[in-house]
C-alpha cells in the first residue's frame, strides 16, 4: 500500500496543472446548480464570473506548468518531456482564448458546466501529451471527448444543434473503439501497457507479432484520423461545425487536432519504429500510407471548401485542409535535416491554432441575436461596421492562407523546409502538393475578405453591438500571429527540443 | 546610413498605420495630409540615401574592383540580426536573418519607389472619394512591402516581402478599382500567389541544398551567391530551379504568355494603383531574376535563360506593341506598352553582359518613371472626362495645353527618344543582347518603331486634330475643364525631371549601378584564360560543372 502512496505522491506534481483544473472543474460542477433557480433562472451576470473563475483556474495551471520540470522522466505513469511541456503552454494559453470566446454562447444558468467542460477539455489535452501508459492515454482521450459532447450540447440551439452534438458523438464513441481496439492489439503483442515498455520490447525484438502491431497501427491511425478529421475520416466535420456555436467550433478546429497529432507522435513510433527512425531509400509502407493521407487531406479539404457558402462549413474544410498540412511534418518525421518535421507540425499546430481560434473569437464577437454569422454574406460590409474586427479577421485568414506578415507564413515554410530537405521523392511531392494547396485556399480565403471589405452592408442591418470580450480575444490572436510572425524564434526552440 | 534605411521602412508604415487606426470619414482631409507628409519624408530620406550612398561608394570603389574573390552580390551597408534559426539541434542549421543592405540596384530602386509613392498621393487627392484613410494606408503599407523587398538580402525575407506586397495592392485595386475591380484584384492576386508559391520552392531548393553543403547562413543572398559560384549545382538541378524560380517571376513581370492578369488589373485599378503596379511592382520579377537567377544559377540562365527570355522577350515587345496599337482605351494601351518595355528588360538582363544588365536595370528604372508618368497622366484626363477610350476624345491639346505637353514629354521618353531617359536603356540593353545574340537584338529592336507608332497615333487622336470632348464629361457641368493643376504638376514635375536628368547625364546612375551588375556579369565572363570577352565563351566550356558533393 504504502508504495501506491508513494507513487500517487511522486506522480501529483507531475501533473499539478491538470489538478488544478481538474479541481476547479469539480468546484463548478458542484456549486454551479446551487447558484441556479429551480426555474432554471440565475442571475444576469453570472457567466461571466464562471469566465473568471476558468481564467484564474488557468493562471494558477499555467504558473504550476512554469515550474514543472522539463526533463524526461519515463518510470510511472506520466512523463514529462519536452512535448508534454510545449503542449501544456499551448493548449493552457489558448484555452483562455477560448473561455473567453465562449462567454456569451451559453446562458447564465448553464455557464458553470459549459466552463467547466472546458476546463476538462483542457486538462484531458495536456494529460494526453503527459500520459505514459496505454491506459492513461485512452482515459485522457475520453477525459476530452466525454465533456465535448456536453459542451456542444449546452447552447441548445435548435435541431441543427442537436443533430451536429450527436453525430459527433456516436462517431467519436466509434472512433474511441477503435483506438481502444489498436491499444488491445498493441498490448498483446508487447504484453505491458506502459508506452516506454513497449518501446522497449519492440526494439529488443523488432521482428516480434509483426502483424499484430501492423494491425494496431491500422486501427490506431484510423481512430486518431478521426480526431484530426483526415480525409477519409473527415465527413463529420462540416456538419457539426455548421450545428454548433462559433466558440465550440473553435474549440473543435484546434483540441481535437492536438490530441490526435499529440497521440500520433507518441503512438506511431511504438507501432512502427522504423517508420519514423530511419530514412533509407526504401519508404515504410506506414509512411507512404501517412503521405497517401496527406495529400488527400490537403487536396479535398481545399477543394471542397471552394464550394462553400456557410463560414462554419467553409472553415471545417478548412481545418480538414489544414490538417493534411500538418500530416507532411508528421510523415516527413524528425529525420531530416536540417529542419524536423515533427517540430514543424508542432510549430504549426500552434501557429494553427492561435489563427483559427482567432477567426472563430472574432466571429463570436461579431455575432450577436439579431444579426448571426452564418453565411458568407453575413459578412458583407463588416468593414464598414467593425473595422477593427475586420482588420483582424483579415489577418487571421491570411494567416491561414499562409501569407507573410503572419505566423501562417512561417509555420508553412517550416513545413515546406521540412518536406523538401527531407530529401526523397516523397518528400518533394509532399512539398510540391502542399505549393499547389496553399493556392487552392487562397482563394476561399481571399473570397471572405473580399466579401468583409468590398460588399456594403446590407440594408436593414442596423449596427449590430460587438460582443467586446471574444472580439477582443480574437483580436489578442490576430496581433500575436503577426508577433509570432516577427519573433518566431522562442516557439521554435520550445517545439525542437521535442525528438521522439 | 542602415538606421535611415530603418526609417524608410518605419516611417511609411508608421503613417499607414496611424491611417488605419484614425480611418473615419471625417478625417478625409487630415488623411491626404499626413500620407503627404509621410511620402515626402520618404522621398526626402531616400534621397539622401541616395547621396550618402554615392559618397560611400566613390571612396569603396577602388576596394571592390579588386575583390575578385568578393560574392556576386556585395551590398554595401548591411544590417543582420538572426530571425529564425530552424533545426538548432541539427549540425547544420537553416538561419533566417532580419538581412537588410543596400546596393547601388536596390539605391535606386528605393528612390524611383519613394518618387512614385508621392505622386500617387498627389493624383488620388481628388479622385478617392470614399475610405480615404485607408486609401492612403494601403499605398504607405504598399510602399514599405516595396522598398523592403528592395533592401532583403536574405533570400526568405526577399520572399517574405515580394509577397506581401499583393495584400495591399490587393486592396486597392479591389476597393477603389474599376466596375471589374473585383474580378481583376481576384486575379491578379491568385495568378501571381499561384506563381510565387512555386518560386517559393525554388527559393527553398536552392537555401536547402547550400544548407546540407555546409554553408553557414544559407539564406543570405551574399553568402549564398559565393557559394554558387564556387559549388555550381548539378546543370540540370540549375535548370529545374531556375524554371521554378522563374515562375513567380514570369508572371510578375509580365513575360508574353504569362501576362494575361496586368491589362485586366491595371484598367480596373485606381490611377494610383497602376501607377505602382507599372511603375515598381512590374519590377519585382526582374529584380528577382537579377537577384536570385543571374547570380546562383549561371549555367541554367545560359542554357535556359537566354533563349527563354530572349524568345519570350522578343515575342513580348512585338506582341505587346501590336496589341497596345489596337487597344480604344489609352490606360490598355499603356498597359501593353509595358508588356513590350519589359520585354526590352528581359532582353538586357538576359544578355548576361555588363552592357546588357545595366541596360536591363536602366530600363527598370526608366519603364518606372515614364509609365508611371503615362498612367498619371491617363489619370488625369480620365477625371476630367470620365472616358479613357481614343474614340470619344480627341484635340486635348487645344484644351489643355499644359496636359498636352506633359503627355509627349512622357511619350517621347518611353517612346526612347535620345536625350530623354528612355534612351540609354534600351540601347544598352539591345547593345547588349546584340552581343549574345545579334538576331534576337535585331527582332527587338523593332518594338522601338511600333512603340513610335502606337503612342504616336494615340497622341494624334486624343491630343492633336480637331478639338472632340465627351458630352456627359465635365463640359456638361457648370465649370469648364481646367488644365492640369498645382498640385497634378507637383505629381509629374519630379518624375519629368528626373526623366530629362537620366537622358541628359546617364553616366551618374549607371556608375552607382554598375559595380554590382559587373560583381554578376564576372560570373559570365570567365573565359578558359580568363579573358573577358563574354560572347566568345560557349556555355559547356565555361560551365563544365560537375555534381556537388
Amino acid at each position: 500500500m504504502t508504495s501506491a502512496i508513494d507513487q500517487i505522491n511522486a506522480a501529483v506534481h507531475l501533473v499539478a496543472p491538470e489538478l488544478i483544473l481538474v479541481i476547479t472543474v469539480c468546484v463548478m460542477f458542484v456549486t454551479g446548480p446551487f447558484l441556479v433557480t429551480e426555474a432554471g433562472l440565475a442571475t444576469p451576470g453570472l457567466r461571466k464570473r464562471w469566465v473568471a473563475l476558468s481564467l484564474v483556474a488557468i493562471a494558477f495551471a499555467a504558473y504550476a506548468w512554469w515550474g514543472a520540470p522539463v526533463e524526461p522522466s519515463d518510470a510511472g505513469m506520466f512523463r514529462t518531456d519536452a512535448l508534454a511541456w510545449y503542449v501544456r503552454g499551448l493548449t493552457l494559453a489558448l484555452g483562455a482564448v477560448l473561455a473567453v470566446a465562449f462567454i456569451d454562447q451559453i446562458d447564465d444558468s448553464h455557464a458553470a458546466e459549459g466552463q467547466a467542460c472546458m476546463l476538462a477539455i483542457l486538462a484531458g489535452t495536456n494529460l494526453v501529451a503527459i500520459a505514459n501508459d496505454l491506459v492513461v492515454l485512452f482515459l485522457s482521450l475520453e477525459l476530452v471527448s466525454i465533456p465535448t459532447y456536453v459542451l456542444l450540447y449546452l447552447p441548445r440551439r435548435g435541431d441543427a444543434n442537436r443533430e451536429a452534438t450527436a453525430k459527433y458523438m456516436l462517431l467519436s464513441i466509434f472512433s474511441s473503439a477503435i483506438v481502444l481496439y489498436g491499444m488491445s492489439l498493441l498490448y498483446g503483442a508487447t504484453g505491458t501497457t506502459s508506452l516506454a515498455g513497449i518501446a522497449a520490447a519492440q526494439a529488443h525484438d523488432p521482428g516480434a507479432a509483426s502483424l499484430l502491431t501492423r494491425m494496431a497501427a491500422a486501427l490506431l491511425l484510423a481512430g486518431l484520423c478521426f480526431r484530426i478529421a483526415a480525409v477519409p475520416f473527415h465527413f463529420y466535420a462540416p456538419d457539426v461545425f455548421q450545428g454548433v456555436s462559433s466558440a465550440a467550433a473553435a474549440m473543435l478546429s484546434f483540441v481535437p487536432k492536438a490530441v490526435g497529432f499529440v497521440a500520433l507522435l507518441r503512438l506511431l513510433p511504438l507501432v512502427d519504429g522504423a517508420a519514423v527512425a530511419d530514412s533509407a531509400a526504401q519508404e515504410p509502407a506506414l509512411r507512404v500510407l501517412l503521405a497517401v493521407l496527406a495529400v488527400a487531406t490537403m487536396l479535398i479539404g481545399n477543394l471542397l471548401a471552394l464550394r462553400q457558402q456557410h463560414l462554419h462549413r467553409l472553415l471545417a474544410y478548412s481545418s480538414v485542409a489544414h490538417a493534411g498540412y500538418m500530416l507532411v511534418g508528421l510523415t516527413v518525421g524528425p529525420g531530416s535535416a536540417p529542419v524536423s518535421g515533427v517540430s514543424a507540425l508542432l510549430f504549426y499546430l500552434a501557429a494553427y491554432g492561435i489563427t483559427t481560434i482567432g477567426i472563430f473569437a472574432l466571429l463570436a464577437g461579431a455575432t450577436s441575436s439579431q444579426s448571426p454569422m452564418r453565411t458568407q454574406t453575413d459578412l458583407a460590409g463588416l468593414s464598414r461596421l467593425h473595422p477593427a474586427v475586420a482588420l483582424a479577421l483579415a489577418i487571421c485568414l491570411f494567416g491561414l492562407t499562409g501569407l507573410p506578415p503572419t505566423a501562417g507564413f512561417t509555420g508553412k515554410l517550416n513545413l515546406f523546409f521540412a518536406a523538401w530537405s527531407a530529401g526523397t521523392q516523397l518528400g518533394r511531392i509532399l512539398a510540391i502538393s502542399l505549393a499547389l494547396n496553399a493556392a487552392i485556399s487562397a482563394w476561399y480565403y481571399l473570397r471572405l475578405i473580399a466579401v468583409m471589405f468590398l460588399e456594403p452592408p446590407a440594408e436593414e442591418a442596423a449596427p449590430a453591438k460587438l460582443c467586446l470580450a471574444p472580439a477582443v480575444a480574437g483580436a489578442v490572436c490576430s496581433a500575436a500571429t503577426v508577433l509570432l510572425f516577427v519573433a518566431p524564434q522562442w516557439l521554435w526552440d520550445a517545439a525542437a527540443r521535442f525528438s521522439p | 546610413m542602415i538606421s535611415l534605411l530603418f526609417l524608410l521602412l518605419l516611417v511609411p508604415l508608421a503613417a499607414g498605420g496611424l491611417l488605419l487606426l484614425f480611418a473615419g470619414a471625417s478625417q478625409a482631409r487630415s488623411a491626404r495630409w499626413i500620407a503627404l507628409a509621410g511620402s515626402i519624408a520618404v522621398l526626402a530620406m531616400s534621397l539622401s540615401l541616395g547621396g550618402q550612398y554615392r559618397q560611400l561608394s566613390l571612396s569603396f570603389d577602388r576596394g571592390r574592383a579588386d575583390a575578385a574573390a568578393a560574392s556576386p552580390i556585395r551590398p554595401q551597408v548591411e544590417y543582420r540580426k538572426p530571425w529564425l534559426t530552424l533545426g538548432g539541434a541539427a549540425e547544420q542549421p537553416v538561419i533566417l536573418e532580419f538581412h537588410f543592405g543596400l546596393d547601388g540596384v536596390s539605391v535606386a530602386m528605393i528612390v524611383l519607389t519613394a518618387l512614385l509613392t508621392v505622386a500617387c498621393v498627389l493624383i488620388s487627392w481628388e479622385s478617392i472619394r470614399e475610405r480615404e484613410s485607408e486609401f492612403y494606408a494601403a499605398l504607405l503599407i504598399l510602399e514599405t512591402g516595396l522598398i523592403g523587398v528592395f533592401c532583403a538580402f536574405d533570400a526568405l525575407l526577399f520572399y517574405v516581402f515580394f509577397e506581401f506586397t499583393l495584400i495591399p495592392l490587393f486592396f486597392l485595386i479591389a476597393i477603389w478599382g474599376g466596375p471589374q475591380r473585383r474580378y481583376a484584384a481576384v486575379k491578379f492576386f491568385l495568378y501571381t500567389l499561384a506563381g510565387s508559391l512555386v518560386t517559393l520552392l525554388g527559393l527553398v531548393t536552392l537555401v536547402g541544398s547550400a544548407a546540407a553543403g555546409g554553408l553557414e547562413s544559407p539564406c543570405s543572398l551574399p553568402q549564398l551567391a559565393a557559394w554558387y559560384r564556387d559549388n555550381p549545382l548539378s546543370p540540370s538541378w540549375q535548370m529545374v530551379v531556375f524554371l521554378a524560380l522563374a515562375a513567380g517571376f514570369l508572371i510578375k513581370v509580365p513575360v508574353f504568355p504569362f501576362h494575361t492578369w496586368l491589362p485586366l488589373a491595371h484598367v480596373e485599378a485606381p490611377t494610383a494603383g497602376s501607377v505602382l503596379l507599372a511603375g515598381v511592382l512590374l519590377k519585382l520579377g526582374t529584380y528577382g531574376f537579377l537577384r536570385l537567377c543571374l547570380p546562383m544559377l549561371p549555367a541554367a540562365c545560359l542554357s535556359v535563360g537566354v533563349p527563354m527570355a530572349a524568345v519570350l522577350g522578343v515575342v513580348g515587345i512585338v506582341y505587346g506593341s501590336l496589341c497596345a496599337l489596337v487597344q480604344r482605351d489609352v490606360k490598355k494601351l499603356v498597359a501593353y506598352s509595358s508588356v513590350a518595355h519589359l520585354g526590352f528588360c528581359m532582353l538586357g538582363l538576359f544578355a548576361l553582359n555588363s552592357e546588357g544588365v545595366t541596360g536591363g536595370v536602366l530600363q527598370m528604372i526608366n519603364h518606372g518613371l515614364s509609365t508611371g508618368a503615362l498612367f498619371l497622366i491617363v489619370g488625369m484626363f480620365y477625371e476630367r472626362y470620365h472616358t479613357r477610350l481614343v474614340d470619344d476624345l480627341g484635340g486635348l491639346a487645344n484644351r489643355l495645353p499644359l496636359m498636352a505637353a506633359g503627355m509627349v514629354f512622357v511619350s517621347m521618353a518611353s517612346v526612347g527618344l535620345p536625350g530623354l531617359n528612355g534612351f540609354p536603356g534600351e540601347m544598352l540593353s539591345l547593345a547588349g543582347m546584340f552581343k549574345r545574340h545579334p538576331l534576337y537584338a535585331a527582332a527587338g529592336a523593332s518594338g522601338l518603331i511600333l512603340g513610335a507608332w502606337y503612342l504616336l497615333t494615340m497622341l494624334q487622336y486624343v491630343f492633336f486634330g480637331p478639338l472632340k470632348e465627351p458630352v456627359h464629361g465635365a463640359s456638361a457641368h457648370s465649370h469648364p475643364v481646367r488644365d492640369i493643376s498645382l498640385r497634378e504638376l507637383g505629381s509629374l514635375v519630379p518624375i519629368a525631371v528626373a526623366i530629362l536628368w537620366i537622358g541628359l547625364t546617364p553616366q551618374p546612375l549607371i556608375d552607382m549601378i554598375r559595380p554590382d551588375v559587373e560583381a554578376i556579369t564576372q560570373l559570365y565572363a570567365r573565359g578558359p584564360d580568363g579573358g573577358e570577352s563574354v560572347a566568345q565563351v560557349s556555355p559547356d566550356r565555361t560551365f563544365a560543372t560537375e555534381p556537388r558533393p
